[in-house]
């Protein structure tokens, strides 16, 4: 049956995934909610919140705030915040109950523009989509309020590298090594200055599909190229029939780089993978077709042949010890039947 | 900036830790399944903690869409759901809770019609709702007070035959004393425990128990505690149904509570009085020798590691430690002993090199950065002076093995 999860946990949601894409940026991020979204996130899918300072915070949203829809209450808090955060910009995410209740955070931003002449944002996710999808949003807003104009052509700018695509903050940074020119990585070791300066990069690296809205809209405005995809090792090892279960980037770049495998994506399709499906009846019958899986071990259920376990927080919340790093091909083709 | 009721400021959100969120107390009830429905995002927290505390195999999601959110769609979809779920299901639970959240509060919906259905075609399984919905934690009982309440309004009625005169309670009453408002059964060497068993009752906690029949048994204990203030709405519930006299006993820290509180046990059964002096004197000298190890070192008490953190103070200041302070979010409500003039609401979070403390509670170690911690959540199953002693014991402990929020955070990892 579609929609219902017997053996998965469900993903990443798209608060998520927009709060990932700012955590690093001094701004100060209000998730619109009673609490339960917001310690959904700082527990499971934000693995800086244990490391580095960020500023994302609940409202603390009421039942009664809801019904009456009081968004005063909602701009007094961040307001009164910034008098204390001086932050970059104001930004506002959904949840669930502001989604059936209709709050209208495009206006509730340009209203709190207005009165504290910081930058604001106001992004209605739901707790539905996935965070594919909350981050790439964020990325487009920023990068199309706060890109200049050109003044440089130097370096790779990484766009989409998410700490959810990875299994932790040391599989982030190892990421990073793989692009030698690397001038800033957008939204992991990054500040706002490294996102105002993201229009003098001379190529666009995207690694994940959150940072493709972003990567061609610095293409349409500067004529920055950008490649798809992660610089990964050509396996050496043959091996039978594989499956990799993950983000579509990620998950296409591996495949190709293990050579005899198709990738499946989970949550919001840029068209690389052969496979996009998160339903676990779907998948469990494109699994049956391969020898092996590589994919995180909540996957393990629903996989009859060789699962190579490779955890992600977007699955997994950082639950799992890694086993093997997703960027070594050659360790993980070691693992493959 | 950790209080959304002071000054009007955002909520700083602590990780979650200790894996008894609301669906794992439910899952108490033995032989039950959860069935989540709700938008994706909701049940993730729930279904991570069932993974790594390994219990996933009794949590299921029914993921809503925009699409069944907007038609309405989704309540045959959750009988649907929910029957492939037990259909699936071996051995078949004997209880299956649909458990909605915060968005179910705002379309006021009426699950009693699907839970019917569900009934119908698996006879034998109780089908109830419960609430995950912290939206609505101002605007009636606190979530934790109502998931108690919810659980044992769940009982049936008992049957005619077992039926006693007074309305609703049972012909005959078992010898049996039932815990509740806690997730965890006390240990077998608590002395609530001791007298009981010596009054010849038997002690029940359903976390304790396999059989859905000892949920049943509930309705026909003889006297209901509830170990802490989050039992207080069940307790009277179940005395109304049932009949089934209560002792609001909470779990407090300090000597006189706890002799008072046993005095009462064993008034309601009739049983003799242990020696309480002797309990008294041994705990308070385990206590000592545990401040003197501890030396210097000062403690940080937060109020998820107990909803009386002044009790825990004066008694541990007493015996010998040094108390740094006491840090309490939303504390009027959560922890009802706590005077609000000498608690500390913490406003920067620290990313400082640890800092030399003992911290009881893992929202002060991660938010003060302590080297040490004592992983307790609401007090981890321990009451009384067992529960006391114990804790000295996991204070001497953190002392000599220093644990930060991290490093605990990362060997809970599989």
């Amino acid at each position: 049956m579609k929609d219902l999860y017997i053996d998965l946990p469900p993903f990443a949601p798209d608060y998520g995934g927009a709060c990932e894409a700012m955590y690093e940026l001094g701004g100060l991020v209000l998730i619109h909610d009673a609490s339960g979204c917001t310690v959904n996130y700082v527990s499971f899918d934000e693995p800086r919140w244990h490391d580095r300072p960020g500023s994302v915070f609940c409202s603390g949203l009421t039942e009664i705030e809801a019904v009456m829809g009081d968004d005063e209450a909602l701009i007094g808090k961040a307001l009164r915040a910034a008098e204390i955060l001086e932050p970059s910009f104001i930004a506002y995410v959904g949840s669930s109950v502001p989604m059936v209740v209709g709050t209208d955070f495009e206006g509730i931003a340009r209203e709190t523009e207005e009165r504290s002449g910081i930058p604001s944002f106001g992004f209605d996710c739901n707790g539905i989509r996935s965070y594919v999808h909350g981050a790439g949003r964020v990325l487009l807003a920023l990068t199309k309020r706060f890109c200049g104009e050109k003044t440089d052509s130097r370096g790779t700018l990484v766009l989409g590298q998410l700490p959810l695509d990875d299994n932790g903050i040391e599989a982030s940074e190892r990421l990073k090594s793989l692009f030698p020119d690397l001038r800033a990585s957008i939204s992991f070791g990054c500040g706002i200055e490294d996102l105002k300066e993201a229009q003098n990069a001379e190529k666009i690296a995207v690694v994940s599909a959150s940072g493709l809205p972003a990567a061609e809209y610095l293409r349409g405005r500067y004529g920055i190229p950008f490649e798809v995809g992660l610089p990964l090792k050509q396996a050496e090892k043959d091996h039978k029939k594989t499956l990799v279960i993950g983000e579509d980037v990620r998950a296409a770049s591996l495949a190709k780089a293990l050579g005899n495998a198709d990738g499946l994506d989970l949550f919001s399709p840029s068209g690389l993978c052969r496979y996009h499906s998160a339903s676990e009846d779907e998948i469990r019958r494109i699994a049956a077709d391969y020898d092996n899986v590589v994919a995180d071990p909540c996957f393990r259920p629903l996989v009859k042949g060789n699962l190579v376990p490779l955890p992600t927080i977007s699955v997994s919340g950082g639950i799992f010890k890694d086993t093997v790093s997703a960027f070594d091909t050659d360790a993980i083709a070691a693992l493959l039947l | 900036m950790i209080s959304d009721n002071a000054g009007g400021l955002p909520r700083y959100c602590h990780p979650y830790h200790g894996g008894w969120d609301v669906a794992r107390i439910a899952l108490d009830i033995p032989e039950s399944r959860i069935l989540f429905v709700c938008p994706v995002s909701c049940a993730r927290i729930i279904c991570l903690n069932a993974v790594k505390y390994d219990y996933k195999d009794r949590i299921n999601v029914l993921a809503l869409t925009e699409d069944d959110i907007v038609s309405g769609a989704y309540e045959q979809k959750t009988v649907e759901a929910a029957c492939r779920v037990l259909e699936d299901a071996s051995p078949r639970p004997r209880a299956l809770i649909l458990y909605v959240s915060c968005i179910d509060a705002m379309l006021g919906n009426d699950h009693s019609f699907q839970c019917e259905e569900i009934m119908e075609r698996f006879p034998g399984v109780n089908c109830f709702v419960l609430r995950m919905c912290p939206i609505t934690r101002y605007s009636g009982d606190l979530p934790l007070v109502a998931l108690q309440r919810d659980m044992y309004a769940a009982l049936p009625d008992l049957p005619e035959e077992e039926a006693g005169e007074v309305p609703g309670g049972p012909r005959e009453r078992e010898k049996t004393v039932v815990f509740i408002g806690t997730n965890i059964a006390p240990a077998e060497e608590n002395e609530l425990v001791s007298v009981i068993k010596s009054a010849g009752f038997k002690a029940l906690h359903i976390q304790a128990s396999e059989s859905y029949d000892d949920f049943l048994a509930v309705r026909k204990a003889s006297l209901v505690m509830s170990l802490m203030p989050f039992g207080s709405s069940a307790a009277k519930l179940l005395k109304e149904r049932f009949g089934i006299p209560f002792i609001p006993y909470f779990a407090k820290y300090d000597p006189a509570s706890i002799r008072k509180t046993v005095q009462d046990l064993c008034t309601a059964l009739g049983a003799p009085l242990p020696d309480m002096d002797a309990m008294e004197a041994e705990t308070i000298d385990i206590l000592k020798k545990t401040a003197e190890a501890v030396g210097d070192t000062e403690l940080i008490i937060d109020s998820t590691a107990t909803l009386f953190p002044d009790a825990l103070r004066e008694t541990l200041k007493a015996a010998g430690f040094k108390i740094a302070s006491v840090l309490a979010d939303d504390a009027a409500r959560t922890a009802p002993d706590v005077d609000s003039g000498s608690i500390n609401v913490p406003r920067a979070r620290s990313y400082a090199p640890s800092r030399d403390a003992i911290a009881i509670g893992m929202v002060a170690s991660s938010f003060e950065g302590t080297s040490k911690s004592v992983d307790i959540f609401y007090d981890s199953g321990d009451w009384g002076h067992q529960g006391l002693r114990s804790l000295a014991g996991r204070i001497l402990e953190a002392a000599k093995a220093p644990k930060t929020a991290e490093d605990i955070r990362k060997e809970a990892r599989r």
